[in-house]
């Protein structure tokens, strides 16, 4: 019987997978997430393998002579206020909106699925604590929240990713929370009961997998949200500090360059909007897929 | 109705007590000793601890806390400690500018999100829909700011339409200035209300009470105006009113763009001189600014659909209770 159990779970997901695949738009947008994230992993290794040098000499380093020069075959995105390359610093960046927008993300659902997980479950008291706690963050826009915490702890990397992770914790609490509610009366969590199952077992082993697809479609919408969140911060002065490259930061600074040259207001900004909307092609894309009836 | 109205009130009561001690805390958590900072380098350790004293930063933290509420309950968000002047004062002298900017903002949202939603949602799959909805997606992904960025470079540098920094003064100059930002913080919102009336729209349009308007022979105008759109528009509200709170996120960078002298300036001109009371009273301006906001939603629920007016006109607690669930 669990072999029978097992093989309609699988079916389940690769239905989900063969419907994503037919989804064009979802592809693209999955197609330019995975490009970024093998540019952001050739960057890592770069600093790797010249242990730094590279990245303090070419994405770093200053060179006013050439400052605010456009876009030439040598430098195909051309070179910023301070004559560094802007090609290099935005495929630098990479590492820092994607990998912080998704460990923010991962950190609120880890918090937020087990908070909802609970309410749910336990329902009445546990439930009413949880969840008005969760509306009281959820009355903090969530941009305030993060500069609020930002402000007060300081910008360093670590603070923001806490920041962003804990205004998105009361969005996943409740989104799990409401599968919960809606799965823990079916008779196979009765029948795990009744086979002397513990709370745990069962919250882990059939609430959570069963609770899946919306919180897999929230999180790729929130990683979107996450990362127009810390460009935002850095945009703010509050993100990540210059020089280090970040693409909210890089037009915070062009700001002041405005007149002088168009590629450095365009490109960092551009490079966002692309990362956003392929997340957002990619979540509703998932929407759809593990959720057939959703789609109208 | 007002049964209702107060009910909420009172259930905003507790939110906003949790919200108070929730920013006050992490405030509290800020490095650096307020006392030194307002006094600056050359302050004596006597005067350091005299003003801490008088400032009560040696009262344990729930105290304090108490003391906040009731002055806060008195119309007193202490003072700043960069000008001393009042915050209470500060806050409403620049709320109106950002009240302004929010109201426009909206305004370019519904303006062209709701007729956009209901044009695509009437020519499903068509070519217009397919246009409009691409560019719904890019003006989701667009960071505020950029936007700014971008509108502000081609329509007041490049072609001096519109100023590209401040507010002006008088009422044209006013508009004239509210242009830029008010489309560059609209337009993200814009987008979700387009999406959300499409979509709402998409599950009117094949009711039977369509094909019955349509089959006792009103014409079409009548039939989209009356009949979908009336009955499309609760998610509508409700995607607007969530807009909101992205709106008070956005204005923050909005402002910052355009150099706009609201709260969010206000307020991140105050977080980068450490002056707390200021960030404190403008954070919780606009929480409690935000959750009026969500009462005002709700409430209109109420007004536009006959369903819910009824439900609390007539019923009694207990049914109401009963058809809510």
């Amino acid at each position: 019987m669990s072999e029978a159990v097992k093989k309609t779970q699988r079916s389940l997901w690769m239905d989900a997978w063969r419907r994503l695949r037919k989804n064009r738009l979802a592809m693209i947008g999955l197609g330019f997430i995975l490009l970024l994230v093998v540019l952001a992993l050739f960057t890592v290794a770069v600093d790797i393998v010249t242990k730094g040098t590279f990245y303090d000499e070419h994405v770093i380093k200053q060179n006013l002579r050439l400052r605010l020069q456009g876009p030439s075959a040598e430098h195909i995105f051309g070179l910023d206020e301070f004559g560094r390359d802007i090609f290099l610093r935005v495929i630098w960046a990479i590492r820092y909106s994607l990998f912080m927008g998704t460990v923010a993300i991962a950190i609120s659902v880890v918090i937020g699925s087990f908070l909802g997980a609970i309410a749910g479950f336990y329902g009445k008291v546990t439930d009413n604590v949880i969840m008005r706690i969760m509306d009281i963050f959820l009355a903090i826009p969530s941009m305030l929240l993060a500069l609020a915490i930002v402000a007060a702890f300081g910008t360093s990397l670590t603070n923001v990713l806490m920041a962003i992770a804990i205004s998105y914790v009361p969005t996943f609490a409740r989104t799990v929370r409401a599968s919960v509610l809606t799965v823990k009366d079916q008779e196979y969590i009765e029948a795990a009961r009744a086979l002397g199952a513990s709370d745990a077992r069962i919250i882990g082993k059939y609430i959570i997998p069963n609770c899946l697809a919306p919180l897999i479609v929230q999180a790729s919408l929130g990683v979107a949200g996450a990362i127009l969140s810390i460009a935002g911060l850095s945009f703010l002065g509050l993100g990540i500090q210059p020089p280090t490259p970040e693409w909210g930061s890089m037009l915070s600074n062009a700001r002041s360059y405005i007149r002088d040259g168009w590629h450095i207001t365009v490109i960092p900004g551009l490079m966002i909007m692309l990362t956003i909307l392929s997340l957002n092609l990619l979540g509703d894309g998932l929407r759809d897929a593990l959720d057939p009836r959703l789609k109208n | 109705m007002w049964k209702y109205i107060l009910k909420r009130l009172l259930m905003m009561i507790p939110v906003l007590l949790g919200v108070t001690f929730i920013v006050f805390f992490i405030m509290s958590m800020t490095p650096g000793d307020p006392a030194a900072i307002i006094l600056g380098d050359q302050a004596t350790p006597e005067a350091i601890a005299q003003l801490r004293e008088e400032l009560r930063l040696n009262d344990p933290l729930l105290l304090r806390y108490v003391q906040y509420i009731v002055d806060m309950l008195h119309g007193d968000f202490g003072e700043s400690y960069k000008n001393g002047i009042s915050v209470a004062s500060q806050v409403l002298d620049k709320f109106p500018n950002t009240a302004i900017l929010a109201i426009a903002g909206i305004l370019v949202a519904l303006a062209i999100g709701i007729p956009v939603g209901i044009i695509s949602a009437r020519k499903q799959y068509s070519a217009l829909d397919n246009v409009s909805m691409v560019f719904s997606l890019i003006g989701v992904s667009m960071p505020v700011f950029w936007l700014g960025l971008l509108l502000s470079l081609l329509f007041a540098l490049k072609l001096g339409w519109f100023p590209s920094q401040g507010m002006g003064k008088g009422f044209l100059p006013l508009l004239r200035s509210l242009v830029l930002p008010a489309i560059t913080l609209g337009t993200g919102s814009a987008a979700t209300v387009a999406r959300m009336t499409r979509s709402s729209m998409l599950e009117v349009i094949r009711q039977d009470y369509i094909s019955t308007a349509r089959a006792k022979g009103l014409a079409e105008k009548v039939i989209t105006k009356r009949h979908m759109f009336r009955n499309a528009l609760i998610p509508i509200v409700t995607a607007v009113g969530l807009q909101f709170g992205h709106l008070l996120g956005g204005a923050m960078l909005t402002e910052t763009v355009f150099s706009w002298p609201g709260l969010g300036r206000l307020m991140i001109d105050s977080l980068n001189s450490k002056d707390i009371p200021m960030v404190l009273g403008s954070v919780l301006f606009m929480t409690i600014m935000f959750s009026f906001v969500n009462l005002a939603v709700d409430i209109v629920y109420a007004f536009i659909d006959p369903r819910i007016r009824s439900l609390y006109k007539k019923a009694g607690f207990r049914k109401r209770r009963a058809i809510a669930a």
